[in-house]
């Protein structure tokens, strides 16, 4: 069978997580939370929830698939997502600003209307999740965001115990 | 013959006088002639010449006589031997040919070599015996005296009531059945061992008694605890019987095991199948997991390149305000580095063949995943009938095991539990037993310990062998109305036809007498027991000279079939008899043995010593 993985090369460009796809998702989260402006640190956290919703307690069903060992996923996406914040920041939907805790981002006033004009199934599915997280986490600070992360992320993709099966099996 | 000797000749001499001497040979021989012609002095001077204590009484005619010679031949290898005694008494004089005299005491001296006694306990075999002389055991070497009674018979004791084998003085009892018995059988009492004194013993016994009481108390409240408990008997019983038992539950069970474990085979199978079975749907249903995470997967693809392709779509038509790399304004902003990354444009190119062929692949996975359904459907198909199968054959083995086998192994069981407790039961009954058994003859120190190895006297069955010879003397002799012969253990005597031999008129005791020693030496010579081989007896004829009232009626022919039976009977032993001229066949039918015969007058030979005139 084949590789259970979403990072699949094509030629050389990333299309899954690439800029254009995790921008997208920042962009429905700081559409969502305007005119609020968050960290890159929250940034990479809500992505990863955005998507893997389910792996909240209560949170709506996953956009992505539970794939084993997601939970590294939340620990290499911050430099792609800082490309994809600045090509969304060239089209003028995301702004970048600078205040006493470091650099933030927000969105703009177009951000919304470019949402609109989306019309897929996903975009849909991201900003209603995107909604359900500024509505449940947007009011924990870094700090108590970043614990809840890491209290849970352990249990994140290790739903896999019969891994073992498949390989004692084949072995033998 | 290998034990034993025989007498050649006996010489009585002193210093002036002629020597009066007798002959003997081998087989019968007799010595017959009227009162005072010496026949008796002549078996006193044998005795005295083999060490008795006591000297041949002294009669008129011997007062000037000194020495008594007695030449013997030994039955082993022929040699000729000469004892010489002074007839005052004192030691011994052994002289034979080709070595030197030596001097043999008279006194017999345990384990000492040079004395009379050793000589000819050595020629007749029974050199190293031993005798015990007491009930405890103590033993002390065998001499010729205690041997001697039973081959030299003299006119007195011919005719005693006490057993042959008894002098009657109560204190010898011990050693004389003892050499009886060892003659009898060939067991001497060197094994035994000399047990403590009794009057010692005494004071251990009354300490033992009260020890014994508290073990055989405790062993009858342990009884007591077992319940109900039969005699020994009923118990052995038991125990043999519920022995008996569990050994065929034993194999009953056993049988019904091994009907069992084809059934057990048969379910080991199914169960190895069912579980090969379980593990491939293990795995297929694993891998079908997979799938579904797989489909999941492409589908959820699918809808991101949708998305993505769209976003790189309209982020295209927007216009560039600021470089994505540096910030800068489009207008002030050279393209230097805007060709490192592909443009949302072609992002959203590449994103419509990545789902042309994620489409395919869901295509593909959608084929793989109906397969294995199916698969995961006929194998689940094929584990339940395994199930079945081996539902089945479990419940079988169950209802086997349940029904059968475990019936016979509770019965196993329990046949055990009973068995176990009867055997307890045994053990302490058998030990209440030994305990009152112990403690009895602890509690009676007036009766003693016997000693370790054979009893001292001689038992009915071990001397029958020789009531059978007693018999077949008298049988050949024509006793009257003669009936079975068997041995008193109590009297050491034998019993002739339902009669002890001393209730007997002393002229049958006589006869008796002489069969009963007779019959010794010719049981020894047949068995091959070490024996002196020869036996002397005075006057075993009595009965015709002095009969007690009731005993003339006695059969005449009785004498003729003695001396016909004693002349054939001993081949190379030697037999002495002394008897009155009288007694021997008037038709002198004794045919060619040894007769010595004394006239008692000038006809003939006078007497055993002759006249001063010189014999005639």
């Amino acid at each position: 069978m084949g590789e259970v993985t979403s990072e699949k090369p094509l030629k050389d460009v990333a299309l899954f997580n690439g800029p254009v796809e995790l921008g997208l998702r920042a962009l429905c989260i700081l559409t969502a939370a305007y005119p609020a402006s968050y960290s890159l640190e929250r940034l990479v956290v809500f992505d990863y929830l955005s998507v893997h919703s389910d792996d909240m307690p209560g949170g709506p069903a996953g956009l992505h698939p539970q794939t084993p060992h997601r939970g590294g996923e939340i620990f290499v996406r911050r430099g792609v997502l800082q490309e994809g914040l600045l090509l969304y920041q060239s089209r003028g939907l995301i702004e970048r600003v600078y205040q006493d805790g470091g650099i933030f981002f927000t969105a703009t006033d177009k951000s919304a209307g470019f949402l609109d004009a989306l019309s897929t199934e996903y975009v849909t599915g991201l900003r209603a999740r995107a909604d359900w997280l500024v509505d449940s986490y947007g009011l924990l600070d870094d700090a108590e965001l970043d614990a809840v992360v890491r209290e849970r992320i352990g249990t994140w993709g290790a739903e896999f115990t019969m891994e073992s099966v498949l390989w004692e099996e084949e072995a033998s | 013959m290998k034990f034993g000797f025989a007498l050649r000749r006996l010489v009585l001499t002193g210093p002036g006088l002629p020597a009066a001497e007798v002959a003997f040979t081998r087989g019968l021989n007799v010595i017959a002639g009227p009162s005072d012609s010496g026949k008796s002095f002549i078996a006193q001077c044998i005795d005295y010449a083999l060490g008795s204590g006591e000297p041949p009484k002294e009669i008129p005619e011997v007062e000037r006589y000194t020495t008594v010679i007695l030449e013997i031949e030994s039955n082993h290898d022929k040699r000729i031997f000469t004892l010489e005694r002074s007839i005052r008494g004192g030691d011994i004089r052994l002289t034979t040919q080709g070595e030197p005299d030596r001097i043999l005491a008279a006194k017999h001296q345990g384990g000492k070599e040079d004395t009379v006694s050793q000589f000819l306990l050595e020629l007749s075999g029974l050199g190293s015996k031993k005798v015990r002389i007491n009930k405890q055991g103590t033993t002390r070497p065998l001499s010729f005296r205690d041997i001697a009674p039973l081959i030299l018979i003299d006119e007195e004791t011919v005719i005693k009531e006490t057993s042959p084998v008894l002098s009657g003085q109560v204190i010898h009892k011990t050693v004389e059945s003892g050499v009886f018995r060892l003659l009898l059988t060939g067991t001497d009492d060197s094994s035994v061992i000399a047990k403590e004194d009794p009057k010692v013993a005494k004071g251990r016994k009354e300490g033992k008694a009260e020890v014994l009481e508290v073990l055989l108390q405790k062993a009858r409240e342990g009884l007591a605890d077992v319940g109900e408990v039969g005699s020994l008997l009923d118990e052995r019983d038991r125990l043999a019987r519920l022995e008996a038992a569990l050994q065929q539950a034993m194999a009953e069970r056993d049988a019904e095991q091994k009907n069992a474990s084809p059934l057990e085979a048969k379910r080991r199978g199914a169960w190895q199948r069912l579980r090969a079975s379980e593990s491939k749907l293990n795995v297929l249903s694993e891998l079908q997991k997979r799938f579904d995470l797989l489909h999941e997967q492409y589908a959820s693809d699918l809808r991101r390149l949708e998305a993505i392709s769209e976003a790189g779509v309209r982020l295209d038509q927007l216009k560039e305000e600021r470089c994505p790399m540096c910030g800068a304004q489009a207008e002030h902003h050279d393209n230097s580095h805007r060709m490192e990354r592909l443009a949302p444009a072609d992002v959203s190119q590449a994103c419509k063949a990545e789902s042309a062929k994620t489409i395919r692949l869901l295509q593909d996975l959608q084929s793989t995943r109906a397969t294995t359904a199916a698969e995961v459907e006929q194998l689940t198909s094929e584990r339940d009938v395994l199930q079945g199968e081996f539902d089945a054959v479990a419940a079988e083995l169950k209802t086997v095991l349940e029904q059968r086998v475990d019936v016979a192994a509770k019965k196993v069981d329990d046949i055990r539990a009973r068995r176990d407790a009867c055997k307890k039961a045994l053990e302490l009954l058998e030990r209440v037993q030994e305990l009152e058994g112990l403690l009895a003859e602890a509690n009676t120190p007036q009766k003693r310990e016997r000693a370790e190895g054979p009893a001292s006297t001689v038992s009915t069955g071990q001397a029958e062998p020789f009531s059978k010879e007693v018999e077949s003397l008298l049988r050949e002799w024509r006793y009257p109305n003669l009936d079975r012969v068997t041995f008193s253990e109590k009297d050491q005597d034998v019993v002739i036809s339902g009669r002890a031999r001393r209730t007997h008129g002393k002229g049958v005791r006589a006869i008796f007498r002489a069969a009963f020693n007779l019959a010794l030496l010719r049981y020894c010579v047949r068995e091959e027991r070490p024996f002196p081989n020869l036996v002397l007896i005075d006057s075993p004829l009595i009965v015709y000279e002095k009969p007690d009232a009731g005993e003339t009626e006695f059969p005449q022919d009785i004498k003729k079939h003695f001396w016909d039976s004693v002349k054939s009977s001993f081949g190379d032993a030697q037999v002495i008899i002394i008897e009155n001229r009288r007694q021997l066949p008037s038709d002198g039918a004794i045919g060619d043995v040894n007769v010595v015969l004394f006239t008692g007058n000038d006809q003939g030979r006078r007497g055993f010593i002759p006249s001063p005139g010189g014999s005639a």
